[in-house]
């Protein structure tokens, strides 16, 4: 079954957007969206998540799954408000989940709400701001060392 | 259960042989710091053990983020290219390879026929000598010097054979949208050829003096295991989910670049010894995938269809129009993929690039539990790391 | 003048007041400058600070094909402690700055550094849009030799090790406050043998520094000089008795004393 339709089938009022390419869904569905996708699809394992910044008043995350046999990858997206965008975290069910979705509140500033630890992971802990954001201001100074070239 | 840094360790069960009653010990909260001979780079791992028994471990990392994806965003498209290398650095073909396939595939752009074997050579070369770097390095992790400087041999080989075609020894800019830079002579055509025998007349060697090396064998058969239930979960890909025991490789499963042209196997776990999923045989995994590669490399270099190498359509202050895709490609390390979406400007909107590295440090903390010190070495080593791929 | 800032003395030494003045006058003590210098450029452990793809040439410099063993460098320490110079082979993050200061820190002097490739010289290919790169590691620790390069050829490497240690050669030179020329090239150097200069090491020449002998000749010159010049006054008007007047009459050492009669045994030969 195709994520359109296993998704249309269990959670019709769920789905905002659907094609071949992907399934947008509603943020605090995105657990049993997910699950959905594993029983049904066969979705093995969570390839990757992706923030997208879409200013000015939305932001993106796209769940990118992987199902091994026939080899194919599932996508699943999510819109959130920019002004506060908050999900509900994968990582309790999805492993991968756990650092993929750290890496979007570190670059994109999402909060994945019951994530285990919400902490930056590529950033230092005490950097401000979130750089992949389309507004980022490049940092003059940090800790003594300048920035500018 | 300590906080660093707003970094939980928790208590672990301990897994650790019994110990006699009487003796006391202390639980040790300590540092394998960024600047470390076996961490392959800069990763800092906090460990909790008691004793030499790892209790629980938390890897961090981000001490090589270079702003990649952000970089993407900003310059323009063939300005970008450049900074893709630059996440695997062993790899750096196939990264280019990575970003590249899903922006053609976004932008519907034609590769001609010989561009696309010619990818395949250069990027099954750079998978051989990656895999040497990384069978090597694995051995020096476990104190074995000799293999390294062996393997190194054929690498430097290897190295000139790329540096003649692309003017790059270990960065190369050669793969571009639509096609390649350069063409090949057949003058190299026959010393890659003759490099191909070379490197297959010496894997006897490596398998003596290292695979087959009791020493080598005690530290790593039956050294942390990781199944597929694991590796599935953690999304770890490539040689680790092999050795694991599920047939998948992106070169067979989803080809890209005409892989479906050519003959090869793909090596599953278990091998001859040890257990499935074990340290070993994840290095077995990869001196298997050399030999398979250098069958590519002649199939593909007796095969190589006359043609253009690269699109002529793709010139210079080429963007690619609106859309997006998702294409994920088999590097030496595991699976890369870009998720590529463009708004029809001078830069991609997003390029957001799967590391395969990430997804395989992640996987650290659950199975360092109950593991000698030693045997963590065992493990990083085995799970071949980058950290260039892992921070962007 | 003391015996500490007396030319001649590296000032890193303490002043050796118990030696005998005929002592320090030996040329031993000018040949240990030159052989620990010589020791230190021959013998360079560098630290193992690999942080990303630079660190990969600078493994293959390591290797047969390129052999940094030759330079007397092919121990790379784990620990700064036994390192003398800290090759930053990568990109310095924002992140992995204090810890490159740290390392730096507790290496013990002298050390030097080698800022390799293009990240480490001026942010290299991350000097605009990068948020989280150095631009430089010459930000957080000073750096003795820039290789520019993205990355370094092994070869690259290697000159930039040769470089080094010809300013670990010339250590001694420097803080005597003399300037041994890092360009143009120094007497008796790779280069000045190519240049047809004769490789005659520096401190063999005339122009090396020769302990007292030198001021006492300085001085004695001088007092030669004006007495000629006293001499020459007034016997100008007499007449042309020149040839003798400009040959002072050397000073005479003065005369050792006698030895003192010895004294008689108090106790009396028994």
């Amino acid at each position: 079954m195709t994520p359109a339709e296993a998704l249309r089938a269990a959670m019709p009022d769920a789905v905002e957007e659907a094609s071949d390419a992907f399934v947008r869904v509603k943020a605090e569905k995105i657990v049993e969206a997910a699950r959905v996708l594993r029983e049904k699809c066969g979705a093995e394992m969570l390839h990757q998540i992706s923030g997208v910044d879409r200013p000015p008043d939305k932001m993106e995350v796209v769940y990118h799954f992987a199902r091994l046999k026939p080899a194919e990858f599932l996508c699943l997206k999510v819109s959130v408000p920019r002004s506060n965008p908050v999900v509900p975290t994968l990582a309790h069910e999805w492993a991968s989940a756990n650092w993929g979705e750290r890496e979007t509140l570190d670059l994109l500033g999402v909060t994945f709400s019951g994530h285990p630890h919400p902490y930056r992971i590529l950033l230092p802990e005490d950097w401000e701001g979130h750089p992949l954001r389309k507004d980022y201001a490049y940092p003059v100074e940090y800790h003594g060392v300048d920035c500018v070239e | 259960m300590t906080t660093i840094q707003g970094v939980r360790l928790d208590e672990g069960e301990r897994a650790a042989p019994a110990l006699p009653r009487d003796i006391l010990t202390e639980e040790l909260v300590f540092n394998m710091g960024p600047q470390h001979p076996s961490t392959h780079g800069v990763l800092r791992v906090v460990l909790r053990t008691d004793g030499e028994v790892v209790l629980d471990s938390q890897p961090l990392i981000g001490n090589l983020h270079r702003c990649c994806e952000k970089i993407l965003e900003s310059l323009t498209y063939i300005q970008g290219l450049p900074y893709v290398d630059r996440m695997d650095y062993l790899g750096a073909l196939n990264m280019e390879l990575g970003l590249v396939l899903s922006v053609e595939k976004a932008a519907a752009v034609e590769v001609p026929k010989r561009a696309q074997y010619l990818r395949v050579i250069l990027c099954e070369i750079n998978r051989v000598i990656s895999h040497l770097f990384a069978a090597g390095q694995f051995g020096l992790d476990m104190g074995a010097f000799t293999p390294f400087l062996y393997m190194f041999r054929e690498r430097e080989e290897g190295l000139t054979l790329l540096n003649e075609v692309t003017g790059g020894r270990l960065l190369y800019h050669y793969i571009r949208y639509g096609g390649v830079t350069r063409d090949v002579s057949d003058d190299w055509k026959r010393k890659c050829i003759a490099w191909c025998d070379q490197v297959a007349a010496h894997m006897d060697e490596y398998n003596n003096l290292l695979t087959y090396n009791h020493i080598f064998l005690n530290r790593t058969v039956g050294v942390a295991i990781i199944d597929r239930e694991t590796a599935l979960r953690y999304a770890a890909t490539g040689p680790i989910l092999r050795a694991a025991g599920v047939p998948r490789d992106l070169r067979k499963d989803m080809p890209y670049s005409s892989y479906e042209d050519f003959d090869f196997k793909v090596p599953v776990g278990p091998h001859d010894k040890g257990v499935v999923g074990d340290s070993w045989n994840r290095h077995r995994q990869r001196l298997l995938e050399i030999e398979e590669s250098l069958k590519i490399i002649r199939q593909a270099i007796a095969k190589l269809p006359a043609g253009d190498v690269a699109n002529p359509k793709v010139t210079r202050g080429w963007k690619a129009p609106e859309g997006e895709a998702y294409v994920a490609s088999e590097a030496p390390r595991g699976e890369i993929s870009c998720y590529f979406i463009s708004d029809g400007g001078k830069a991609p909107y997003r390029a957001r690039m799967r590391g395969p590295s990430f997804y395989n440090i992640s996987l650290l903390s659950e199975m360092s539990r109950g593991l000698l010190i030693g045997d963590l070495i065992a493990l990083m080593g085995s799970i071949d790391i980058t950290l260039g791929e892992c921070d962007r | 003048m003391t015996e500490a800032t007396r030319p001649g003395r590296p000032s890193y030494m303490p002043p050796p007041e118990r030696f005998d003045p005929e002592v320090e006058q030996t040329i031993l003590l000018t040949k240990a400058e030159w052989l620990v210098d010589w020791s230190r450029k021959s013998a360079l452990w560098p630290l193992g600070f690999g942080l990303a793809c630079c660190a990969i040439e600078m493994i293959s410099t390591a290797m047969t094909k390129f052999d940094v063993s030759r330079f007397g460098a092919e121990v790379f320490r784990a620990t700064p402690r036994q390192a003398d110079v800290m090759i930053v082979a990568g990109t310095v993050t924002h992140k992995m700055a204090p810890r490159v200061r740290r390392l730096w820190d507790q290496m013990a002097d002298p050390k030097w550094v080698i800022a390799m490739g293009a990240c480490t010289v001026g942010g290299g290919p991350y000097f605009k849009y990068g948020y989280h790169v150095v631009k430089g590691v010459d930000k957080v620790v000073p750096v003795d030799i820039y290789l520019p390069g993205c990355p370094p050829r092994p070869e690259a490497l290697l000159e930039a090790i040769m470089r080094l240690q010809e300013l670990v050669e010339s250590r001694s030179k420097r803080l005597n406050g003399k300037d041994p020329g890092f360009t143009p090239p120094e007497k008796g150097s790779r280069q000045a043998k190519k240049d047809g200069i004769s490789p005659v090491e520096p401190w063999e020449t005339e122009k090396a520094h020769k302990f007292d002998d030198a001021k006492k000749k300085q001085e004695e010159d001088e007092a030669r000089a004006k007495a000629a010049k006293k001499a020459a006054a007034p016997a100008a008007p007499a007449g042309e008795g020149a040839p003798g007047a400009a040959a002072a009459p050397k000073p005479e050492r003065p005369a050792r004393p006698p030895k003192p009669p010895e004294t008689p045994n108090p106790e009396g030969s028994a």
